[in-house]
């Protein structure tokens, strides 16, 4: 054991490196610990500490070889431990934990601290077999209940993942509730944790008749807190579990007598009534007061509504939700009409009980809306709008309500006037309105919300900002048949008044969002997002709305910054959910463990994880790759494995955080959001074939030589050709799914607040799919010629697969939409919109983008062919050299390639003057409206939102300039980058 | 106030974007949600009405030693359809019950000096400004920085209400314990 006096003396020298180390100062650190180790060479745990400043000062090759060497010295001591597990946590390689703490527990084998933090490393590696026999090593020696408790977690966790259910049911779950009860048996059950963790097992097992026994006995009373107030109390969740449906129903009708504003026992009530009412029970002693007849709810239902209608009651929402509720639940069994022949009230009556409480308060729209559907006829639906209607004008409330609200009655005349609409609208008012009368009303509503003379809050969207909502829906409908631009552009100026007015509004934003979008202008989509700082968690639910748009308008700046902002966000979720999980088992928090593993794992799997992944090496590879760098630093692995189902992917995407305000037949709708799901992993299923054929192709180049593919090096033999460092059979496995095509190439417009449509019907019309297959098949033949000699039917397929894919380059560069520019019609000089905003064909944004990733994608694949043809070539010069016969069929490949490589550079040259042109045009235009700008200013100050409306227009101007002109400028550098590389290829 | 209340699940971080895409509530780390699961579940309530939107939640933990043992609010919000429906008010009695369960001395929070809204519903619902943070809240922007209220409200473990009482009116971040 070491003196008392050389473990001060380690201590001083220590000190110095954890100082520098903590300061972020990694170099000093390592100089220090150099110094240290110098003068004590044993020392392990300074070699542990540069192990770590290594790796943070990014030598991470020394690091690890420095770590090699400490794990064969095997540490035992707390500070080299927890110092190498620190490495290993911050260098990503959790999984060496568990060896360190194995190798130091099998040397020091009763130390307490050691097995815990073995435990944990198993935890972090979900390694439930060895969790369980650690944890079960702990209490054997230290008897401590604990440890006991990570144990049973171990076997409930093993139950909980086994692929085959039985022995989850016959054997993990079984020792799980043995251990706790001889456990609880021998009297040594102390805390709320042990028995939340017996009840979790008992629930997993379906024993619900025990565990209601549990909950009811002396201990549980003791050891758990009280049911917190509204929640639904356990044991009645148990007992409908059971089947005990008249016990819940006569507990709940107590619970909702005492506060029928809880939708907890309102559904505890209707959950168990619905048994009863359908199992036509009979009655007995232990059933003689529950309900089961529609009279019985009815009653209880009235009671509660006119209980609260008495004088000095306060007004609740609960009553009223019930008795819809109950109406929706009949309707569901078909019994709606047998409700109404025993006392229930019409549908729209119901509505109005509510709404003649509750319709000046902003959440009365999203409450009631699911019950709509049961105005079954167009009578009712009108009766309930005529209703509506009456109640509008109503001014202040007849009844204390809940929340008295002291805001001035006119306010709550528009409030109740803005909801009324949207209920009109949900009920297909506007549907049936004719284009002139939408755009009128669309106008009515939007000078409703800029006449408005609220005060509006920084920091809080206002009811009355829906009068620009109804407003740009109005829109929106009419463009959603017509497709014309200049709605989208007035709803854009449209939201960018309420955005300015009402700047906490997110819903507007999030229009705005996807009207950007539709319009090609993605910084402003950028930039909006920005403001609603949408950010952690929030890349899986809402990054779907600027994924669509950054790579496919030509953003790939953006794109790449973006999708490893994300990337960042799921790596270090998945570490800190892993750590977490260390809490739940030192915490007691076992349904946690359960609920937080679920999680992780389905994080690992969302749909937005994979595709930033994607287009980040994507975009990387594509639009980035100099073709001197190394194509293997490029992408994520794991991408490359073609085995990995894209159809486990999950689909994390948040719609519902927009309101839909359509009516039926046109919402959005979950068969629509799961087919764009399909969708989208098919299209992820091509980025995955295009990303590792350009690796494999690319890496065949980088990685092997092909004078290094010849057997003996011999120039007189044939040359020898192995597929393996080839990876031909890859290359044909993805030609063959290449081939299969997409799944479906048309797809469905969706509603404007729906899935957005993917990439694929415009790929489909590219010819994309089919020209990466075109390609493959040449760098296919190219490579056999190059390294097994040329067939003599090569030619053919050369010739035949390069002219094809610049035919479809051309076809698509030449399709109609392709054009900048759009000629504008005399009517837009009157219009309200700018006409230098028609002038830009935003659909071409898109279609440009496209081309030139297909240009930037083949001429990558041509490029690396550069040194197969290169191989001919000098072989060529060689045989001639040596005075050999020349084979004919290698000297036409060579010139088909220099060919194909002056055809595409022709093509490129054309896409630069075109994107210059573009360039030009934008600039003009801008410089045009600038003076005229000028001009227009002056008229307008004399009007009331005159300059206001200018500089709104001003600012969508200003965003259509940037954002074109950014994507233009950009592809236009991709294509001067691969025309760089043709260049160079062409020149053997 | 008519709501299904239940405790707070990981799930919920993927359908809270219209509580959260709100300026005054701030989106966090994943790690930070899942710690106060991991260490005080009962505190994180959330609340969804009948068509299972969720309208806000709360979060909290029980902390201190001593006289000090007590409940904190950590966050509090409500989606903006489901303001002035007391349902701020409702969280809040929850946490408090759970912190009495737990025999807190008292419930805190802290709270922007500008928020006057949400100064009002605190005091209303009971709680006292215990004293000030000075420049508690840092601008992200580098802009000015903004003091805090330190509320607070006595639950029945202290009789005497000596927890309201504060040695200092104002503080320094630093100052604070918890």
């Amino acid at each position: 054991m070491p003196s008392q006096n050389s473990y001060a003396l380690t201590e001083k020298r220590l000190k110095p490196i954890y100082e520098f180390l903590d300061n972020g100062n990694n170099k000093k650190a390592i100089n220090e610990a150099d110094k240290v180790i110098r003068k004590q060479k044993d020392l392990v745990a300074a070699k542990v500490l540069k192990v770590i400043a290594l790796q943070r000062y990014g030598r991470s090759d020394e690091a690890f070889k420095l770590s090699t060497e400490v794990v064969e010295l095997k540490p035992t001591d707390e500070n080299s431990l927890q110092g190498m597990s620190l490495y290993y946590k911050e260098s990503g390689q959790t999984e060496l934990i568990s060896p360190l703490y194995e190798a130091a527990e099998k040397l020091v084998p009763n130390n307490e601290e050691l097995l815990t933090h073995l435990f944990m490393s198993y935890v972090r590696h979900d390694n439930f077999p060895k969790m369980k026999t650690t944890a079960a090593k702990l209490y054997k020696k230290y008897k401590s209940a604990p440890y006991l408790y990570w144990n049973i977690m171990s076997s409930v966790l093993q139950a909980d993942n086994a692929e085959n259910e039985e022995l989850a049911k016959k054997m993990h779950l079984p020792l799980a509730e043995k251990m706790i009860e001889r456990h609880m048996a021998e009297g040594n059950m102390e805390s709320p944790a042990e028995v939340k963790l017996y009840l979790l097992v008992l629930r997993m097992m379906g024993k619900h008749e025990k565990a209601l026994e549990v909950l009811e006995s002396d201990i549980a009373k003791k050891l758990l807190p009280p049911v917190i107030k509204g929640y639904t109390p356990e044991p009645l969740k148990l007992k409908m579990l059971m089947g005990k449906f008249s016990q819940v129903n006569i507990e709940s009708q107590k619970l909702l007598r005492e506060n029928p504003d809880s939708w907890n026992y309102i559904l505890a009530y209707l959950d168990s009534f619905d048994k009863l009412f359908a199992d036509d029970v009979k009655v007995d002693e232990e059933t003689e007061n529950a309900h089961h007849t529609i009279e019985q709810a009815v009653g209880i239902i009235e009671e509660l509504i006119a209980n609260q209608l008495e004088d000095g009651q306060i007004v609740m929402r609960g009553p009223y939700l019930f008795q819809l509720e109950f109406a929706r639940r009949l309707d569901n069994v078909d019994k709606l009409e047998q409700g109404f022949e025993h006392g229930l009230k019409k549908v729209e009556d119901m509505l109005l009980d509510y709404t003649d409480q509750f319709l000046h308060k902003p959440c009365c729209f999203s409450d009631i809306r699911q019950y709509l559907a049961l105005l079954k006829k167009r009578e009712n639906v009108d009766r309930f709008v005529e209703g509506l209607e009456g109640l509008k004008v109503q001014r202040a409330d007849k009844k204390k309500t809940l929340c008295p609200c002291h805001q001035e009655n006119e306010h709550l005349d528009q409030v109740r006037h803005v909801t009324t609409e949207l209920f009109k609208r949900v009920l297909g008012f506007h549907e049936r309105l004719e284009n002139s009368e939408k755009v009128k009303l669309s106008d009515e509503f939007f000078q409703k919300f800029m006449q408005s003379n609220e005060n509006r809050s920084s920091t809080e969207k206002s009811h009355l900002d829906y009068n620009v909502i109804i407003a740009v829906m109005l829109l929106l409908d009419i463009h959603y048949e017509s497709g014309d631009k200049r709605l989208l552009l007035k709803c854009a100026s449209m939201l960018e008044a309420c955005v300015r007015n009402s700047p906490a509004n997110s819903e507007a934003k999030l229009y705005l969002v996807r009207v950007y979008g539709k319009l090609g202008m993605f910084i402003p989509c950028a930039d909006l997002y920005d403001t609603m700082d949408i950010k952690y968690v929030q890349h899986a639910t809402l990054g779907y709305l600027l994924c669509r748009y950054m790579t496919s308008l030509g953003h790939d700046n953006a794109s790449f910054q973006i999708c490893q902002l994300a990337q960042n966000y799921f790596h270090t979720q998945r570490k800190d959910c892993t750590e977490s999980l260390i809490t739940c088992y030192r915490n007691g928090s076992f349904e946690q463990i359960i609920e937080f593993l679920k999680y992780r794992n389905s994080m690992d799997k969302s749909l937005h994880n994979y595709t930033t992944k994607m287009e980040s090496s994507f975009v990387d590879l594509v639009y980035r790759w100099k073709a001197d760098e190394k194509i293997d630093q490029l992408c994520y692995k794991e991408l490359l494995n073609l085995d990995f189902d894209i159809n486990d992917l999950l689909d994390h995407r948040d719609f519902d955080v927009l309101i839909d305000f359509n009516p039926a037949g046109n919402r959005r709708n979950d068969q629509d959001i799961k087919d764009n799901f399909n969708r989208e992993k098919d299209w992820l299923k091509f980025r995955r074939l295009l990303l590792a054929s350009l690796y494999y192709i690319g890496s065949n180049v980088q990685g092997v030589e092909p004078s290094s593919l010849q057997a003996n090096g011999n120039n007189n033999q044939e040359v020898m050709f192995d597929d393996e460092k080839l990876n031909f059979a890859v290359i044909r496995k993805i030609m063959t799914e290449l081939s299969c095509g997409w799944c479906d190439v048309t797809e469905k417009k969706y509603q404007f607040d729906g899935p957005l449509t993917t990439r694929i019907p415009l790929c489909h019309e590219a010819k994309y799919r089919e020209n990466v297959h075109l390609l493959l098949r040449y760098c296919l033949a190219v490579m056999t010629s190059s390294c097994r000699g040329a067939d003599d039917d090569v030619m053919a397929k050369l010739t035949e697969t390069s002219s094809k894919v610049v035919e479809n380059l051309k076809a698509f560069m030449e399709s109609e939409g392709m054009n900048f520019e759009v000629d504008c019609d005399g009517n837009s000089e009157s219009s309200d919109v700018p006409s230098i905003l028609m002038q830009f064909n935003s659909e071409a944004v898109e279609r440009r983008a496209l081309l030139t990733e297909m240009f930037s994608v083949t001429a990558i694949f041509v490029t690396s062919m550069k040194k197969f043809v290169k191989e001919m070539k000098t072989e060529m010069q060689r045989r001639r050299r040596k005075k050999k016969q020349i084979s004919t069929v290698k000297k036409d490949i060579v010139e088909n390639y220099q060919h194909f490589c002056n055809e595409l550079s022709q093509l490129g040259d054309e896409m630069v003057k075109n994107f210059n042109k573009c360039r030009q045009f934008i600039d003009d235009k801008m410089e045009i409206e600038q003076v005229s700008d000028q001009l227009h200013r002056q008229e307008l100050e004399d009007k009331d939102d005159g300059v206001d409306n200018l500089m709104i227009w001003n600012r969508i101007i200003s965003y259509a300039s940037a954002s074109y002109s950014t994507s233009i400028k950009q592809q236009s550098e991709v294509v001067q980058l691969r025309l760089a590389n043709l260049n160079t290829s062409s020149k053997l | 106030m008519m709501t299904y209340y239940r405790q707070f699940t990981c799930e919920d971080m993927l359908k809270f974007n219209k509580v959260n895409l709100d300026p005054l509530t701030e989106t966090y780390g994943v790690s930070f949600y899942m710690q106060y699961l991991a260490k005080w579940p009962e505190y994180f309530m959330v609340a969804e009405n009948p068509a299972k939107d969720m309208m806000g939640y709360i979060m909290g933990k029980v902390e201190g030693r001593g006289t000090d043992w007590h409940g904190h609010v950590t966050a509090l919000s409500v989606a903006c359809e489901f303001r002035r429906l007391h349902l701020g008010g409702e969280m809040m009695n929850r946490l408090e019950q759970v912190s009495d369960d737990k025999k807190g001395y008292f419930v805190d929070l802290f709270v922007r000096k500008s928020n006057d809204v949400a100064v009002n519903m605190y005091k209303k619902l009971g709680y006292v400004i215990y004293r000030t943070v000075i420049d508690y809240y840092t601008s992200p922007s580098g802009g000015m920085d903004e003091d805090a209220f330190d509320m607070r409200k006595p639950l029945s473990r202290d009789i005497d209400k000596r927890s309201i009482i504060a040695e200092k009116r104002f503080i320094t971040p630093e100052e604070l314990h918890y």
